[in-house]
């Protein structure tokens, strides 16, 4: 089962993995006074009945001012209520770019508690590019995994950053009831690392 | 009592002993007594004593049958069980109550097929477990020990002597591969077959063939894990000291399970199994006849000193495909300095044009003379830590002087690893089991060569 939005915020900030700043917003108001001074943005529609958001068109991003948040507004609450979804929530948040990776978890039951790290966006299920481990996982060998895939493009820091999110899934997934851990995308750029987009499986 | 006691008894006693050529019973006492059923160089009977467990037979192949192994005056260190299913369990109890050091079960018909087999394979568990004996099996082939000539198994051959071990999940895969290690001589000290692993799994054999002096690789053939913790932690631990390759049965099979998340599609069983062994250095082979390739370099050949290995070939093509293989699988290539091609030059033998580089290529008319100059300077010199020989087939070549040279500078350079491809077929082949019964890996393709290498470089300690 797809966890809420909300609570998967709230669950995720105790193993101290923040996700980039998101609102949700019952009213396109709301969306207006969240988006004015942070363009360019994005508007999602999370809803435990939904796995994949993109392929059932619940993201929309590029909205440079007032008016593509009208238009994106529109578009995406006709499809949620033609997708008859019970419940939803709309989220809006600033869009970012750079590069995209994901960082996951689950149960194994052979291995038990595994971490995950790879190339995401369009290149998770592509390239398959991910390195694995099983957990727990300390800091050098999550530094290990993402060396693994990624080793040129990412400075120090960068570096530092991911590996800090690769423990903490691994603590998560091990000591919560979550299931499964999807952490994508994970954006790197020249300002920092970000996590945009979350999904909790129970 | 441990698995120590099962791979080294004094006595057996089989169970089930049958006067029937064609049954399992007939099969396993003849493999003790005669010396297996196929015979072959390596066979000879078991060096300990054998008795035979048959109600209704006076004597079968020359042993006399007891009525029950509690019949048996002498002592008996492990009974290996090829009764009907029925009455698996009434000779359980026979031997708890004989005092046996283990008891081995061939007879099938316990979990693998289903709960009503479950139950009667726990119970015998149970009872053994509180008796304190090791049970291999049920629904096994049994076991081989080379050194004792012990084959308690329905194996139809011994392999040749060796230092591999080999733990199978199939039974039916062990007695193919002693045939195949006949004849590509893979040296073996042990064998396993382990059934349902009702009460030891593959990890309690890693651990048990650590420990083991005549093993110094570990093989296994695997289909699945009950428990992956244990044996992650058994095989990290044990595989600093000797290495364990698996090849592991299922890959296709993706975690239809968890799809509904990336992580759930990207982490799927082979994944999951090829990560997990990854973090505990066991190194997975996609392939049996690999596992068995670089199983043998590896207890033949030392590991060598440095990542600093040198190709020698007669062939030029040969030789650059070989070195693709090496840059492919990080095998790196020495630098072969002006003092050595001095040396070379000085020899008076080097054709005119030959590469005077890595691979060196001592060109197709070479002789034997030739290719022991370029073998012994090569190994002496210390930046060099293995060589990969390569032979083709031309009309001057004396394939049997060539092997002859590799055997004797592998004796005089006991710390350098050397591989071989002697290149070819029928006009190859007893150069080829000439270097094999020397304990030279031969390999026919470069690739393997190439890989073999890498694996041995792949054990440096960093």
């Amino acid at each position: 089962m797809v966890m809420q939005f909300k609570e998967s915020i709230k669950l995720l900030s105790k193993y101290k993995i923040n996700i980039v700043q998101s609102k949700v917003c019952t009213s396109y108001k709301e969306v207006l006074e969240f988006s004015k001074n942070c363009y360019p943005i994005v508007i999602k529609v999370y809803s435990t009945e939904v796995v994949h958001k993109n392929k059932a068109g619940l993201i929309q991003t590029g909205i440079l001012n007032e008016n593509d948040v009208l238009e994106a507004y529109k578009k995406l609450t006709r499809i949620a209520r033609n997708s008859n979804l019970k419940r939803f929530e709309i989220v809006v948040q600033k869009e970012i770019r750079g590069n995209e990776f994901i960082i996951g978890a689950k149960y194994d039951e052979t291995f038990g508690h595994i971490v995950i790290f790879g190339l995401g966006g369009i290149y998770t299920e592509i390239l398959r590019a991910i390195s694995m481990r099983v957990c727990p996982i300390n800091r050098k060998v999550a530094k290990d995994m993402i060396k693994e895939i990624a080793n040129l493009e990412l400075n120090d820091k960068s570096v530092e950053n991911l590996a800090s999110i690769i423990m903490s899934v691994s603590k998560m997934i091990e000591k919560s009831m979550v299931k499964v851990i999807d952490l994508n995308p994970v954006i790197v750029n020249e300002n920092g690392v970000f996590i945009v987009d979350v999904r909790l499986l129970l | 009592m441990s698995i120590k006691h099962i791979f080294n008894p004094k006595s057996i006693s089989v169970i089930g002993a049958s006067r029937d050529p064609k049954s399992v019973g007939y099969g396993i006492l003849k493999n003790l007594v005669k010396g297996c059923v196929l015979r072959c160089k390596y066979c000879s009977p078991f060096i300990g004593k054998v008795f035979a467990v048959n109600p209704f037979a006076e004597e079968i192949l020359g042993i006399r049958c007891e009525k029950s192994i509690l019949n048996i005056k002498d002592k008996i260190d492990i009974a290996i069980i090829a009764t009907p299913v029925a009455i698996v369990e009434n000779q359980v109890n026979l031997c708890i109550k004989k005092g046996v050091n283990g008891v081995i079960i061939v007879s099938a018909g316990f979990s693998e097929i289903g709960e009503r087999g479950k139950r009667l394979q726990d119970k015998i568990v149970n009872r053994l477990r509180k008796a304190k004996i090791t049970l291999i099996g049920p629904n096994c082939l049994g076991i081989i020990r080379t050194s004792t000539h012990l084959n308690a198994s329905f194996a139809p051959s011994m392999p040749p002597k060796g230092d591999i071990a080999f733990i199978s999940q199939s039974g039916a895969l062990i007695d193919s591969i002693i045939d195949w290690a006949i004849e590509e001589r893979y040296g073996l000290s042990s064998i396993v077959s382990l059934g349902n692993s009702a009460d030891k799994d593959a990890s309690d054999f890693i651990e048990y063939f650590g420990k083991d002096k005549e093993t110094k690789v570990i093989t296994v053939y695997m289909e699945g894990l009950k428990d992956g913790k244990k044996f992650l932690n058994v095989s990290s631990r044990i595989g600093k000291k000797k290495p364990i390759i698996v090849v592991k049965a299922g890959r296709t099979m993706h975690g239809a399970k968890a799809v509904s998340s990336h992580t759930g599609s990207l982490a799927g069983d082979y994944e999951v199994y090829k990560s997990a062994f990854k973090q505990a250095r066991v190194i997975l082979t996609e392939s049996i006849e690999e596992m068995f390739d670089l199983a043998k370099a590896l207890s033949t050949q030392p590991i060598p000193k440095k990542n600093s290995i040198a190709i020698i070939t007669n062939g030029g093509g040969a030789g650059v495909l070989c070195a693709d293989y090496c840059a492919e699988f990080g095998v790196k290539l020495a630098e072969i300095d002006k003092n050595t091609i001095e040396e070379l030059n000085k020899s008076g033998v080097m054709h005119p044009s030959y590469s005077r580089s890595n691979p060196l290529d001592i060109i197709g008319d070479a002789l034997p003379e030739r290719y022991r100059i370029a073998v012994d300077t090569l190994l002496s010199k210390e930046y060099i830590s293995g060589i990969i020989v390569i032979q083709t087939l031309q009309t001057m070549t004396d394939t049997i002087e060539d092997a002859k040279i590799v055997i004797e500078a592998n004796k005089k350079y006991p710390s350098k690893s050397i591989i071989c491809t002697y290149m070819g077929g029928k006009f190859t082949k007893s150069s080829v089991k000439y270097l094999q019964e020397n304990n030279i890996p031969d390999y026919n393709d470069v690739r393997k060569s190439a890989k073999a290498m890498a694996v041995l470089v792949s054990r440096i300690k960093k």
